[in-house]
Parts: structure tokens; sequence; C-alpha cells
């Protein structure tokens, strides 16, 4: 709970509802008061009755309000009557005045900020799970959200513009996300956030804004030495900066990841496809096969910030590419593999669109690169397509157009990091790809094969097991008791011990030695951590067989072990 | 076929069909009801209860706690019984009588409980 934002809650609360609160104490005083002192009707008696001050604050009460009982307790003389029309009047105005300030006061943007900011703190405090910290809802941001929540994550958000916060409140994420619209780069918000709570596992900093990203990264840093942070960074000097921090700390340049993946699109479309379909992109399919491109000429439109990126990294893997720019300071030094000025036919023709086998359409403009594609569908077909797509609303747009490959670089860091946080084995899994793919094609068709034919066509799920008591409670006890486990007995499975279920077991890591593709035969040991690909429905089973002895006991031995104590014992008489 | 497996269910199965067999008739009447039938439901129970110990998983502690509450509302109306034909002067009539023939409806319930579980266990494994 921070005193801070409480006491400034109190404080505008006070300062708006100062006068308010004296006006109204003042009329109310001299209303009270006059009709005390005004004499009423003459009782029984002949003398003249006054109203208590009880009474009076009760006529008050109904009259101020505009409810209205009439005169009571007793029917007023004609002086009361005269007090009563003035009472009346300065009183319904007073209240008014009243009400309307409370409601303007409700409405006041201070406020409200205060009283979000506090409820978000006080949410943030009563998570009981482990968090990650977002900061920056962007497209990455969202599309990132989307799938942390998909995995069974939770984050907390800091956004700085209100709008994107009224996004995230509309969107239908399988658990509530907590957001606060602020400025992550002032700490007092990263506190508030959580960032100093032991629950908080991680920030991802996710923003456009290379300056504002430092900052929460050295904040974040100086706050907590041993966090996880995942930082976007576009520019050199802030990434070598940013790494300077030290402590578990990544770097994702946008820039750098959108050219590797158009290199491995170009370069070796296998793994692409590999990559596509482990995402669960839709439609992604094993058996798509775009055939490698590497052979001709390219065209890159755009040579910018990132089309330099993507020119240099094509440039080493060996394609031949020639650039389009409109800007001269942007081609100083490549002059002889650009054409200056803008991506229309003509210029497009010039750098040799007739003879070469693809097109990028590279620029930072959704309405150029869009427009780039229709005009060369228009006149060849032939080409091969890529598009870069800066806005994740422009999709349907892009799924229109006869493109044969959308890179959208919000969507390629977002599967990046969420790789890092949910896969992080998945990292040398790539790795041994690449070296399949150089050395041994073969052994790489077998594996999409396997995959293929194991975990099958659609979205496969990736989860990290580790072999101790909250993932695999059967799987310890078992090891503990000395019973040997091998990798091919916890996918078993349990209707058929002879066959697997659909998951493959792609990396497996023991004290920081990693193993892809692990042997069926490898003995487990407590800590094992083992990333398996599996078929969106086998996944309870797989848990089962971890979770469940009897269920293990029967993969291990092709007995089901006895359940209870009675026939344990029973057993144990008939051997 | 295994033999751990027949003998747990039959005594499951029984104890279910047992209590249902006590708990039909009229439910203030005892004439529909013999108390030599309340006596094997109540054995049938606690025995499905002991081969149910020691089933570490949730399955088996899910089914336990049926077991367990189904023998708590047999002896509670074992106990019913054995006082107003014992002790009390008022002996059997249609208010004791509901209240025993209630509580062993009770019991019913859990060892239905008891029953579906066993049966969706067994078809789950799909061996």
């Amino acid at each position: 709970m921070s005193d801070s934002s409480l006491g400034r809650v109190s404080f505008i609360v006070l300062r708006h509802m100062r006068l308010p609160v004296v006006i109204f104490v003042c009329v109310y005083a001299i209303c009270i008061l006059g009709m005390v002192l005004v004499p009423g009707l003459p009782d029984s008696d002949g003398q003249t009755t006054y109203m208590s001050f009880f009474h009076a604050y009760y006529f008050l009460a109904y009259t101020a309000t505009t409810t209205g009982f009439g005169e009571l307790p007793q029917p007023f003389s004609n002086a009361q009557r005269v007090w009563a029309i003035v009472c009346l009047y300065i009183s319904v105005i007073t209240w008014l005045y009243v009400v309307g300030k409370i409601i303007s006061l409700l409405k006041n943007p201070h406020l409200q900020l205060a009283f979000a900011e506090e409820s978000f703190i006080r949410s943030v405090e009563r998570k009981t799970n482990e968090y990650y910290l977002v900061c920056g809802f962007g497209d990455t941001g969202s599309l990132l959200l989307r799938g942390l929540t998909d995995a069974g994550l939770s984050a907390v958000v800091i956004e700085r513009d209100d709008e994107r916060m009224k996004a995230l409140d509309l969107r239908d994420y399988p658990t509530r996300v907590l957001g606060l619209c602020a400025d992550a780069s002032e700490p007092r918000y990263l506190i508030a956030a959580g960032l100093e709570s032991k629950k908080c596992i991680g920030v991802l900093i996710l923003s456009n804004n290379e300056e504002a990203n430092l900052k929460v990264a050295v904040s974040a840093r100086i706050l907590r030495p041993d966090l996880k942070i995942i930082c976007r960074s576009a520019s050199v000097e802030n990434e070598s900066e940013i790494l300077g921090i030290g402590g578990d700390i990544h770097v994702v340049d946008p820039f750098r990841v959108f050219a590797s993946y158009l290199a491995m699109l170009i370069y070796n479309p296998t793994i692409d496809t590999l990559n596509e379909w482990l995402s669960g992109t839709r439609g992604a399919s094993l058996n798509k096969n775009i055939c490698p491109l590497k052979g001709g000429k390219w065209i890159l439109c755009g040579h910018g910030r990132m089309g330099r990126v993507v020119y240099q990294k094509l440039t080493n893997n060996g394609v031949d590419i020639t650039a389009v720019e409109p800007l001269v300071e942007n081609i100083e030094g490549i002059s002889e593999h650009a054409v200056l000025g803008r991506a229309n036919m003509e210029n497009l023709k010039k750098a040799g669109l007739d003879d070469c086998v693809g097109l990028i359409a590279g620029t930072d403009s959704d309405t150029f690169n869009l427009n780039m594609i229709h005009q060369v569908g228009l006149s060849s077909s032939s080409l091969f397509t890529v598009a870069r797509q800066n806005r994740h609303s422009n999709e349907v747009l892009f799924k229109k157009t006869d493109v044969d490959y959308i890179l959208q670089p919000s969507l390629v860091i977002a599967r990046m990091v969420l790789f890092m946080l949910t896969a992080p084995l998945l990292k040398p899994f790539y790795k041994h790809l690449l070296y399949l793919y150089e050395n041994s094609p073969s052994a790489l068709a077998d594996l999409t094969n396997r995959l293929a034919l194991n975990v099958g066509e659609g979205a496969p799920i990736l989860k990290t097991y580790t072999i101790n008591t909250n993932y695999a409670p059967a799987v310890c006890s078992m090891i503990a008791n000395g019973t040997e486990v091998r990798l091919a007995d916890i996918y078993r499975a349990p209707s058929n011990r002879e066959g697997t279920l659909n998951v493959v077991p792609m990396v497996h890591q023991r004290e920081g030695k990693v193993t892809v593709l692990p042997a069926d035969e490898l003995l487990l040991m407590p800590n094992d951590e083992i990333l398996f690909c599996i078929r969106a429905n086998a996944k309870v089973m797989l848990e089962a067989n971890l979770a469940n002895e009897h269920t293990l006991g029967y993969l291990l031995t092709g007995i089901e072990p006895a359940k209870s104590h009675f026939f344990r014992w029973l057993q144990s008489k008939a051997v | 076929m295994n033999a751990e497996k027949v003998v747990f269910s039959f005594f499951i199965v029984l104890a279910l069909t047992l209590n249902f067999g006590f708990f039909m008739g009229e439910i203030d009447d005892f004439a529909h009801h013999n108390i030599y039938e309340l006596f094997a439901t109540i054995v049938v129970n606690l025995i499905a209860m002991g081969l149910k110990l020691g089933d570490r998983t949730q399955v088996g502690a899910v089914l336990l706690s049926t077991s367990m509450v189904a023998n708590l509302q047999l002896l509670a109306a074992a106990i019913i019984w054995g006082y107003v034909t014992q002790i009390s002067e008022t002996g059997l009539n249609t208010d004791n009588a509901s209240v025993i023939i209630s509580l062993s409806g009770g019991a019913l319930i859990a060892n239905v409980i008891s029953v579906v579980m066993l049966v969706s266990e067994t078809l789950m494994s799909r061996r």
C-alpha cells in the first residue's frame, strides 16, 4: 500500500470538498436555528410552541432533499411556513451544489487516476502466482500477452497510452491481465506494478521508445539485481548499453530478428516451415514446402533502418540483392546495388524486376508495401513476394493480397520473447536444426517427418517439464524408490504401453548439459528438464503419466501396481 | 483381467446396490426396509473403505472420502435405530423411521459418486 497515493486521494477530495462542506454546514445551521426560533401554533393551554432542534433537523432533512413529507410533527404556524419557504429554496440549491461538486470530483481525471493506481497496486499485491511485468502494450505487447496467457503465465502491464489501456480492458485473455496507464520510465510505477515483489519473475520492455526502454531496463536492474530482463532495442548503441547493465538480460532487436527470419525464409525454408508450425501459426503445416529461393536476384524496397539490416544479412548469406530507396542518404555506400527513387513500377523495372526471383516490400509504411505487392502482382505472378506488415490492424488487407509471405516484425518479436520465456530450451534445438540443414539434410527431413507423424498437423504445444515433485511427482517417487525410469517410459500411451503418445521429446537438459533429440533409453534423474512438442489433445495424458503413479507403474512394467494397502499386503503374501 | 480390479469394483458396486435395496420403499414405513439389509450395507461399505485406504492419487483420495461419507451416514442411521428400539420408550414409529431411511438415502448418493468415479476412471485408462 503506498501512502503517497492514498494521501493524494484524500488531499484531492479534501481540497475540492472544503467550500461545499462549509456552505452546507452554514446553510443547515441557519435553517435549523430559524426553525427553532420561529413561533409555532399555540398548544391547548394557549402557550406558543416552538420546534425542538431534533424536529427542526428532521424537517430540514426531508425538505432539503426534496422529499417533502409535509408539516411534521404538528401543523405549522404561518410564521413557520414563511421560514419553511426560505429553508426550502436555499437548502435545495445548496444540496444540488454539493451533489454537483461530488459528481464533478468523481469525474476528476486526477482522482480517477489515483483510484485506478490504488486499486491496481492492491490487485498486484494480492496476486498469488508468479508474473511478468510487461512495459508497453503495443502490437508486440498485445501479441505477446496473448501467447503468455495462453501458455498459462500471468502478466501485469504498464502502458502510457490511455487508448491502448482501454484496448487491454476489452481483450478476452484466458486470465485477467492487470494494467496501469502510466509511464514505466518512472520508477515509482515500476514499484507500483510489483517489481520489487518476489513474485515478479521478469520484466519485458517492449515499447517503441528507445530512451524509455533503456531507462526502464536500468531502473529495473537497480531495483532488482537478480531479475530477468528482456528489452526491445533497435539501435546498436543502446543495445550495448543495455547489455552493460549486466545480470540476466536479453536484448531483442526487431530489425535483426526480422532480417534473420527473412534470411531463414530465403536460405532454409524447411526450418522456417518448422518454426511457423511450432509457433502455432494458423494454417501452418509441416507439409507446406517452399523451395529454396537463394538462387536468383532479389529486390528490396526500402533501405531505411530495417532495410539496411536486411540488406546486410542477406548479402552475407550470398543473396544477390538490389535495393530501391527514395532517400539518397540511405543508400550511401551501396549505390551500385541500389536504385534511387520511390518503389513504383518504373523504378522496380530499373532494379531488374523482370529477371529477379523475389521482391521484399520492406518499407515502414503498410500503404506502400500493400500497393507495391498489388502492382507487382498485376504484372507478373511467378515472382515470390515478401511483405513487411507494420501494423497488426492491417492484417485483413495483407491476407487479401496475393503475397506469398507476410512478415510482421511485432509478431516475430512477440514469438521470440514468448519462446525465450516458455521454452528456453528451444534455442539449442534451432541451432541443431541449422547444423542439420548444413550437414545432413536427410536427418532434417526425418525429423520433420517424425514431428508430422507423431504430433500431426494441428498447432502443437511446446512445454518444458522438469522432473521434480511439482511437475512429475510420480516419476520422482519412482526414482526415489530406485526404479529406473527411461525417457521412453514417460510418453508411452496409457492405453497400450507398446505405443506412444502424440509427443516428441525435443531437448533434454541436465545440469547445464543440453541434448537435442534425446535418446529414448536415456535414464531420467531428478531436476532433468525436457522440452516436449505435444499434440494438443495429448497434453493431459502426458501430464497424467508424469503425475499418476498407477499409470506410470503400468507404463514401466505392463502391470498396474496394487492401489491400496490391503492389496499390497495381499501381493506380498502371495509372492 | 486383474484380480485386484475385480475385488475392488465388486465391493464398491455391492455397497451401492445394498444401500439402494435398503433405501427402496416408503420413507416412513419400516415394513419396507429390512434391518439386516442395513447391517449388510454397513459391513460392505466398511470393507470398501478399507480397500480404498493407501491410494495416494487424487482419484484415490476422493474415492476414500466418498466412502467415509457413506459410512458416517449409515452408522448414524444404525445408531438412531439402536436408540429408538433399545433405549427410548417410543419404539420404531414413522418419525424416526423416516430419519433412518433418509440418512441411508444420503449414503446412497455418496455411493453413487463413488461408482461414477470408478467407472469413469476405468474408461479413462482405455485398457
